[in-house]
């Protein structure tokens, strides 16, 4: 009896401190988030290949503190274009200039955003690279990265040369065909870069521009896409299938030079130089293109453009940002060696003869 | 004191108030399922779910299915959180390729050969020697390689291993389109196939029973590890890994509901994390799909396996495996021995008699059923067909030939035949059996080769002729032909599971539970079994 009397109030007195530290808590939480803005939530479609940046918590909370709630979808960037609930979002950050112009079109943006981008890279293995530079398709440049010649390998995939054709390829003496591995190109733009690559090359060093071209090349486009089987339709499957499968699967993947940079900055055991990058001469670069449908779509593209915060971050998802210094300064301190500057970079056909060229693949899938 | 200790818990049930919608402890009530669609092979992970549980708060119910059939259900609407089959390609060709939102790989395991020591000894195989699928075909044409695999229609492991060795033979180097088949060397190949399965699980099951009909077995890496493991198997199977290309199933849990997202992150982030990729790689004898993670079980496997491409479309797939069931496969002679006593008229309560239902399953094998399982069930060109009824005695007794993929005027035939059942009379279940293997031996000559199995349909007991004891003493007394057709029973109604299991365990064959599921459905899964 005596005990529960006095136990009441004191619980009782527990009970209003208690409750008091929680209101007088979450009061502070809310002014905290008063004085920093109201938040608001942004919904967008992105690319799988910015899936990891966008999900960091580090960039979660930077775009918190400037009043941001991110909320994302991953969807292929040629997928993106034919969604029809586009206006439901606040933005659409599909990888590639090409995507970005058709999306813009679309929902009639004003302006659109580049706040990184990367060059397409071929990710290799040190067995294959020896191969290649004893067949003259690969050399060593400035003592640090490899170059790919696209002409003579491009060349190699379309005559239907075998790995056991080249000389010295006792390392990898099999009968499957030389193809670099890509994403399906009716989905993915990793795939519409190589295409767009590709194209440059079997048009004779020349950006293709007109129709007559395209249907004189297209057969050739079609087969190297064709004979590579089953394609996955995002830039993060075939480069799992070089990360977890390996060589046997995966020679020669056509990536994101991001991608293989933010696997070296995540694996720093992992440096035992079997993984190599190869860099394409010529190559093409990806403009991560940021399309604002809604006002506050607009505010987070020039965040993610200006903020330094945000663009060091991309810049440790391996992305390239318009501070070259920054970058390069970041990725020699991180052990990773890449070309400070690229150059024979050749620019993707204009978005119609482009598209033209994936349509072609497309019949030809239909008709395989 | 005594109020000082009171305090706590009142203080400690508040914070936990507070603190409500953080992680919940190990003992509550699950924080989310995650309905998961899986592959039938995918239950010895069973356990590590369950550690998942106890780490995420997140239960995983899995519904197991074959990869083919389950795409099916998929297809048709069924709703699941997530699919984990072995892989994700025929999937992601399908119309619900289109829903996946994220997929991440979860372990590895190539589809192999596992040879008998001598047998790899004598063929040269032995020791990490250099052996492509060429090698193997040419072994089994000389009639020195014998092997067990599965239908590649109904489960994945035939099916890559059928996609593997058609790509080696075909030798075009790229992924393989169905016109460049190499037909008289595929032909060949199939011709060693003695062990058929409808599935990988029971496939190993198969071999153990009957190790002295095969050299070796054709599955996942995973598989034959596991059978070395197993004390009833005689002869240890060397790995042999075809150097032209195998294809490695990667079990990918592919996200189907977005508003799932979060148990579905927690759960792949538990299963990739080092100890429980370590955990996989020890008990269920797949490879880590972290490189980084080392086990005693990963690494006695070669590091680098060449892989087959796999083909363009869905297809080019289906194409493929209905040129393997129409024209390269060891045609089948299947027999049907079908109960149509009185007691058939029962409905169970389903609204649809016995006799009904298998009216309906008959139906589906010629060519009603249009689901890809239905196309892949239906009776293949140059199939053999013998379907019996029997009460008291034998009464129909009839076999077709198939003449042609689609071959309609079979079709039609079976389908009068089901049409004219009308339940009457005893039944003499091991009577209608010897009938049929006795059938079966006589036509062995004329069969050549054919793959004999018997499928046993029955929703009673034994109540005419002979008995259990009296059956297996003539079954024994059959020649080594008759004893090598697996019997399969599909019991309903009343029918004795514990008898008909014997007479799966006797035959090598595998008893069906139908009194609660669709009979036709069951006639299509033994189809992957003939």
């Amino acid at each position: 009896m005596t005990a529960r009397r006095v136990l009441g109030p004191l619980a009782l007195i527990v009970l209003v401190v208690a409750v008091g530290f929680a209101v007088y808590f979450s009061g502070r939480d809310a002014s905290r988030q008063r004085a920093a803005r109201a938040v608001v939530t942004v919904r967008g479609l992105v690319g799988s290949e910015k899936e990891a940046y966008l999900r960091d918590p580090r960039v979660l909370d930077e775009l918190r503190k400037n009043g941001f709630d991110l909320q994302i979808e991953t969807s292929g960037s040629r997928d993106m274009a034919n969604r029809t609930d586009l206006t439901s979002y606040d933005f659409a950050f599909p990888a590639g200039a090409p995507a970005g112009q058709r999306l813009k079109a679309i929902v009639k943006a004003k302006d659109v955003y580049t706040p990184f981008f990367t060059p397409m890279a071929v990710a290799s293995w040190k067995t294959i690279a020896q191969i290649l530079v004893a067949n003259g398709i690969v050399k060593l440049d400035a003592g640090h990265y490899m170059i790919v010649d696209m002409p003579k390998l491009i060349a190699a995939e379309v005559e239907g040369k075998r790995w056991h054709d080249f000389k010295a390829s006792s390392a990898y003496d099999v009968n499957k065909s030389v193809l670099i591995s890509s994403t399906d190109p009716r989905k993915s733009n990793s795939g519409v870069m190589y295409a767009a690559l590709a194209s440059y090359v079997l048009n004779g060093a020349q950006v293709v521009n007109d129709r007559e071209q395209i249907a004189h090349i297209q057969p050739q486009i079609d087969g190297i896409f064709l004979r590579q089987g089953y394609q996955e339709s995002s830039s993060a499957g075939p480069f799992e299938d070089y990360l977890e499968i390996g060589m046997g699967k995966a020679p020669l993947v056509m990536c994101y030079e991001s991608q293989f940079i933010e696997y070296e900055l995540a694996h720093p055991n992992d440096r035992s130089g079997d993984k190599v990058l190869l860099y394409p001469r010529p190559t093409i670069y990806t403009k991560h293109t940021f399309v604002p449908i809604s006002d506050h779509g607009d505010k987070l593209g020039q965040l993610l453009t200006n903020d330094p915060v945000l663009q060091h971050l991309a810049v440790e998802h391996g992305f390239r940002i318009q501070d070259t210094a920054y970058t390069k300064d970041f990725w020699k301190k991180n052990g990773v060696h890449v070309p400070d500057e690229l150059i024979d970079v050749v620019d993707p056909p204009s978005y119609d003869f482009l598209e033209a060229l994936i349509v072609g693949i497309e019949h030809a899938y239909q008709a395989n | 004191m005594r109020t000082r200790l009171a305090a706590i818990p009142a203080l400690a049930a508040l914070l936990a108030l507070a603190g409500c919608g953080g992680g919940g402890g190990s003992h509550a009530a699950p924080a989310a399922t995650l309905d998961v669609i899986a592959g039938s092979e995918l239950k010895d992970v069973e356990p590590i779910l369950a550690d998942a549980e106890k780490a995420t708060g997140i239960h995983v119910a899995m519904s197991y299915v074959g990869t083919i059939a389950g795409i099916d259900r998929l297809v048709g609407g069924e709703h699941h959180d997530a699919a984990w089959f072995a892989q994700d390609k025929y999937l992601a060709l399908s119309s619900v390729g289109a829903s996946v939102h994220a997929r991440e790989r979860i372990m590895l395991s190539p589809v192999i050969l596992g040879v008998k020591h001598s047998v790899a000894q004598r063929l040269g195989w032995a020791g990490g020697k250099r052996v492509t699928w060429r090698d193997v075909q040419n072994a089994v044409a000389a009639g020195r390689f014998r092997y067990a695999m599965t239908n590649p229609t109904t489960s994945n492991s035939g099916f890559s291993a059928v996609l593997s060795v058609s790509t080696a033979l075909a030798g075009t180097g790229d992924a393989l389109r169905p016109s460049e088949v190499n037909r008289q060397a595929i032909a060949a190949f199939y011709r060693g196939q003695k062990i058929i399965s409808g599935s990988s699980g029971w496939l190993s099951d198969a071999y153990l029973a009957a190790q002295d009909n095969a050299d070796g077995i054709i599955t996942y890496e995973a598989s034959i590890e596991s059978l070395n493991a197993n004390p009833n198997l005689r002869e240890k199977l060397d790995r042999v890994y075809p150097a032209d290309g195998v294809i490695t199933a990667d079990y990918p849990i592919d996200l189907l509901d977005a508003s799932k997202r979060d148990a579905y992150d927690k759960i792949v982030a538990y299963l990739k994390s080092p100890d429980v990729q370590k955990k996989i790689a020890e008990t269920t004898f797949r490879r880590p799909i972290d490189k980084s993670v080392t086990s005693v079980a990963a690494a006695a496997y070669p590091a680098v396996l060449q892989e087959t491409a796999f083909p363009a479309s869905a297809g080019a797939v289906q194409q493929l495996l209905l040129r393997f069931l129409n024209q390269d496969r060891v045609p089948a002679h299947s027999f049907y021995v079908l109960d149509k006593t009185g007691s058939m008229e029962n409905e169970d309560g389903t609204g649809k008699s016995r006799i009904q239902r298998v009216r309906d399953a008959l139906y589906v094998l010629a060519g009603a059923d249009n689901s890809l399982t239905g196309k892949f069930a239906r009776f293949d060109n140059r199939e053999k067909i013998t379907i019996m009824t029997f009460s008291e005695s034998v009464e129909i007794d009839k076999t077709f030939e198939m003449s042609r993929p689609d071959d309609q005027a079979v079709y039609q035939q079976v389908i009068q035949l089901a049409d004219s059942l009308q339940p009457n009379g005893g039944t003499a279940i091991f009577g209608a059996l010897e009938t049929a293997l006795d059938e079966a031996v006589r036509d062995e000559p004329a069969d050549a080769g054919r793959y004999a199995s018997i499928v046993l349909m029955t929703d009673g007991e034994n109540n005419h002729g002979d008995d259990y004891d009296a059956f297996a003493r003539k079954w024994q007394a059959l020649p080594a032909y008759g004893r090598q057709i697996h019997i399969f029973p599909i019991f309903i109604g009343e029918a004795s599971p514990a008898e008909l299991k014997r007479i799966a365990d006797l035959t090598g064959g595998r008893e069906f539970d139908a009194r609660s599921e669709s009979l036709a459905e069951i006639f299509k899964e033994i189809r992957g079994y003939q």
